[in-house]
């Protein structure tokens, strides 16, 4: 024990004093945000510029992490097109992008579902009426790792059993019925779903609901008591889980599920053919929704189309029919109208896919109304 | 032997200065008084949001297993999720506690002490690493290589419950998020407990090496009984950041609804990271819901810890009635 | 035991006691030794894996690029901004929660009695049980929303400052009850009042330890994302006002790049996790060189 500690004066507040000079040695370092120079990515299309109605300023906008990846991409073009604009986006999930919009935090919303009646008069309370515009759409892949098996194909019975737990190896008749030919492997099927709240899943127990019927009971929405499988966090982590077990299903984004490297089932669709979550397919299927005048897309899981993949859905912008600040109004109706128009150009690069035209029509319709 | 409790200091000072002491004496209250406003500031809030959730779902919400808030059709309840929270955390206090324990008196006893300093710093690193890097690693690294420990301990004590996997199938489960929580707890007990020891008053331990004993019987009579009440102190601390501990365990459990003893078995959920995974896509009444579930994460803590302070007062009086 | 060492103090010490004694000695000795081991083996295996993942994409320009105008399949940009952000956002819940955090222990320990000081130390255990999004969610609903404030680097910084100040308060509470009385006695005796025995006499002695304890807090803090998605809400570009709006983190860089589909992302995300670990190692290390240098001055 020190005996003489008695002279010592106070020291200085050491943490602040470690973080203050940390903070001087990085500021001084020059960041920058000037990421233009080196533009390596393959995803970025040049537009003409002369197609972006521009305006400037700053909007800020939350939810969706299902349009996340391509709204980065607008982001990044638009910025280039038109230099006085900023727009952050942050995929924090529709719920809570919905939430924060109600509370005024952020400009606009995205989100892969349509508000619920009391979230809408929460908002319509706050910021006057909203619309909903679909802006962009993609293919729900159901992805697999099974080495014997380059090329799977399910129909919606099948599919169906396996997420229900009532088919639960790969030899399976009915898995066997689909793939004739195959070398399927007597293993046991391992489900993977996500554990957070989704989007995604919503869409994808829709379909099962629609698709399944009797075969499928847990209903749908953002999350449903699975009957088998394990759970994982978000599209990252089922891509992942199911990259590491041998014998998994799972679903995610289509671009999740190429990231991983994952095989992508083919679905049987309702005119009987086993198609994979391409755009053109994606769309194909999307033009048989119904549209209201409200644009609350009502997905049909089961399109006649024989290009369609079924299990395809919309993710929507929300925004104040009237935004109080017309500067906003402004960049809010031009970047609406941009996703919409050049924007939907870069969908299939990033594993989107593009609106079928007479969505993206009225979707610009309404992009227009915005502050007007 | 000194006491550990400071708090009855026996001799006043003899000369007072009475105006700096009174401005000392009152900053030191009003942090007191200010943290007592924040925390029940912070309750109350809690509260008033949850308290629409405890009504919606009565007491079902303390026997009820899923989480449902958003659907009315359907229900939610606290009682899966608090087993496993409860379950995780415990598991990684057994795992983390003896090493944390073991090489915080290593470091300070046995080592020479600027060795014991720096592998002590060293240990300290495990707390800077963020939780997110420990989620990510446990998934992809840990999970993996743990399938075969976990395949073992089925096979060699699969008899009692607790370690059987009826299925075979092992994986993301209680017992991996546990071992990522004791890897995540370690560093906080070892780095209390080292100074903790390191407080134990040189002359203690002297004296009972000098009568003789082994080193290791001069830290089982000298240094564990004076540190005892800091040790707990310092397992506390870890519990709670086991029982908070959020975005790891939410990447590393496959979530699972269930009160299940099956550890080994691929499933499981703690509060804090149904919170976070739930959050992004709840609506109103699942906000309220999962705030709810923090309150109970509180009211848990706040009962783990009403129950350690109980063990050091009773083993301080203990230790004071020895002669 | 006692009864063995009262035997061996005793003088009546057969050979079999004895060795009895020193084999549990040396069981002891090396378990304790291998726990060290144990300790490290998780430490070796997190740092590796991590800088093996992170070093390949931590270069020069990704310390000093932003994510502006990044595209999703672009390899360019950086965590310059999450790095600043996070700089600022610790800073200031350390100049809020650590000087309060003291004086509260100091309150519990030195000065207070009765309810207050009971109702205090219970709640500050309680407090170490709030997971760090319902603290974010507080200071949501009270700065973000109530106060109207908005998303900033200042709000996750009073979001950290909640998280950190039960940790604080716990290891500096712990390690002042430790400083023996016949110190504060000694004190006393010289004539010293108490608030400078307090200051002069009490923290010095405890230094060492709160220095720990003030270290783990703020380890802790600078890495925890789920408070920042509802406080810094996160920006792809340099804000360096904290209080102008939102902002970016590292641990919540690392969570939104690591959930990313594509592989230029990922890597982001494991150089960003690498260089949080630098920072707060470069941190702790440069704490531990003041403490220990104010420590030596005072000697």
């Amino acid at each position: 024990m020190n005996n003489n500690l008695i002279s010592r004066r106070g020291r200085p507040p050491v943490t602040a004093v470690v973080a203050a000079v940390l903070l001087a040695l990085v500021a001084g370092a020059c960041g920058s945000d000037n990421n233009s120079g080196s533009a390596a990515g393959s995803g970025s299309t040049t537009e003409p510029k002369a197609t972006v109605d521009c305006a400037s300023g700053s909007i800020s906008g939350a939810g969706s992490t299902f349009v996340q990846t391509i709204a980065q991409q607008w982001i990044k073009d638009y910025a280039t097109a038109c230099p006085g604009a900023t727009v952050n986006y942050q995929g924090v999930g529709s719920g809570a992008g919905i939430q924060q919009f109600i509370a005024g935090t952020v400009d606009f919303a995205g989100s892969d579902v349509t508000m619920k009646p009391d979230e809408e008069a929460a908002a319509s309370a706050k910021t006057g009426a909203v619309l909903h515009i679909p802006w962009s759409a993609g293919g729900i892949a159901v992805e697999y790792n099974l080495s014997t098996v380059k090329d799977l194909k399910l129909s919606p019975e099948t599919l169906a059993g396996i997420f229900a737990g009532k088919i639960t190896k790969w030899d399976d008749a009915a898995i066997k019925a689909d793939n004739s030919g195959a070398s399927l492997p007597s293993t046991g099927i391992q489900v993977v779903h996500r554990s957070d709240g989704s989007g995604t899943t919503a869409a994808f127990t829709a379909y099962l609901t629609a698709a399944g019927p009797g075969t499928w009971t847990a209903g749908s929405g953002k999350d449903v008591p699975w009957p088998t499988g394990q759970g994982a966090k978000g599209s990252d982590g089922v891509s992942g889980a199911v990259k590491q077990t041998d014998g998994a299903i799972g679903y995610s984004e289509v671009s999740f599920a190429k990231g991983a490297g994952l095989g992508i089932a083919r679905i049987k669709n309702e005119a009987g053919q086993f198609v994979g979550p391409d755009g053109a397919a994606v769309a194909a299927a999307l033009a048989g929704a119904e549209v209201p005048s409200d644009l609350k897309v009502k997905i049909n899981y089961k399109p006649t189309d024989a290009s369609a993949y079924p299990i395809s859905t919309t993710t929507f912008v929300i925004v104040p029919r009237k935004p109080a600040d017309a500067a906003k109004a402004k960049l809010l109706k031009s970047f609406v109208l941009y996703a919409l128009t050049a924007g939907q150009t870069t969908a299939e690069s990033l594993y989107y896919a593009p609106l079928p035209s007479s969505l993206r029509e009225q979707a610009k319709t309404a992009a227009q109304s915005i502050g007007a | 032997m000194t006491t550990t409790d400071a708090t009855a200091v026996p001799v006043r000072p003899r000369r007072q200065n009475p105006r700096g002491d009174q401005v000392f004496h009152a900053a030191a209250t009003a942090a007191g008084v200010a943290v007592l406003l924040l925390i029940v500031a912070i309750a109350a809030f809690l509260i008033a949001r949850a308290a629409p959730a405890y009504h919606r779902a009565g007491w079902r919400f303390l026997t009820e297993r899923e989480w449902f808030p958003d659907d009315p059709s359907r229900a939610f309840g606290i009682l899966a999720l608090a087993f496993g929270t409860i379950v995780s955390a415990v598991l990684a206090l057994i795992l983390a506690v003896p090493v944390a324990l073991g090489s915080a008196l290593f470091l300070t006893e046995l080592a020479p002490p600027a060795l014991g300093r720096w592998v002590g710093h060293l240990v300290d690193l495990l707390a800077a690493v963020p939780s997110v890097v420990y989620g990510l690693w446990g998934v992809y690294y840990l999970v993996p290589r743990l399938i075969p420990v976990s395949r073992f301990l089925d096979r060699t004590l699969g008899f009692i419950p607790l370690f059987d996997s009826r299925n075979n199938t092992y994986g993301r489960s209680l017992f991996a998020a546990a071992v990522v929580l004791a890897i995540m707890v370690l560093p906080i007990v070892a780095a209390i407990a080292r100074e903790v020891f390191r407080q134990v008053p040189t002359a203690d331990r002297e004296a009972a090496l000098a009568l003789g004993a082994t080193r290791w019987e001069a830290i089982r009579l000298a240094v564990l009984p004076y540190s005892r009440g800091g040790v707990v102190g310092a397992v506390m601390l870890g519990l709670g950041r086991a029982l908070g501990e959020t975005i790891a365990i939410a990447l590393v459990l496959a979530a699972s609804f269930k009160v299940d003893i099956h550890v080994l078995e691929p499933g499981g959920n703690t509060i804090a990271a149904n919170i976070a995974t739930k959050f992004g896509e709840s609506g109103a009444h699942g906000r309220e819901a999962l705030i709810a579930s923090g309150l109970v994460l509180f009211a848990i803590t706040l009962v783990v810890n009403v129950v350690a302070r109980g063990v050091v007062y009773r083993s301080a009086i203990a230790a004071e009635g020895r002669p | 035991m006692s009864a063995a060492l009262g035997v061996g103090l005793g003088g009546v010490v057969s050979a079999s006691t004895r060795r009895r004694r020193s084999v549990v000695n040396a069981i002891a000795c090396t378990a304790l030794g291998a726990s060290v081991v144990i300790a490290l083996i998780p430490l070796a295996l997190v740092l590796g894996y991590t800088i093996s993942k992170g070093s390949k994409a931590l270069t020069g320009s990704f310390l000093t690029h932003s994510m502006r105008g990044v595209g999703p399949l672009d390899g360019t940009g950086g965590a310059y901004h999450a790095i600043i952000g996070t700089l600022e956002q610790v800073l200031i819940a350390s100049l809020i929660a650590i000087p309060l955090g003291l004086l509260v222990a100091v309150y519990i320990v030195e000065y207070g009695r009765g309810p207050l000081r009971s109702a205090v130390r219970f709640l500050i255990d309680v407090m170490t049980g709030i997971p760090s999004i319902v603290a974010g969610l507080f200071i949501f609903a009270f700065w973000v929303l109530g106060l109207h404030r908005g998303f900033s680097g200042l709000a996750a910084g009073l979001a950290l400052a909640v998280l950190m100040l039960p940790v604080v308060v716990r290891s500096a509470e712990e390690m002042l009850k430790l400083v023996p009385d016949n110190l504060r006695e000694a004190s006393y005796a010289l004539g010293i009042p108490r608030w400078r025995t307090v200051v002069s006499v009490v923290l010095p002695t405890a230094s060492a330890g709160i220095t720990t304890g003030v270290m783990l807090a703020v380890a802790r803090v600078t890495g925890e994302t789920a408070p920042l998605l509802l406080t810094a809400f996160g920006y792809d570009a340099i804000r360096t006002s904290p209080a102008k709006g939102p902002q970016s983190g590292l641990p919540l860089f690392v969570f939104q790049q690591a959930g990313s589909a594509f592989d230029v992302a990922v890597r982001r995300a494991w150089a960003g996790a690498l260089t949080l670990i630098a920072i707060v190692l470069v941190l702790t290390v440069v704490a531990r060189v003041v403490a220990g240098r104010s420590q030596l001055k005072a000697n």
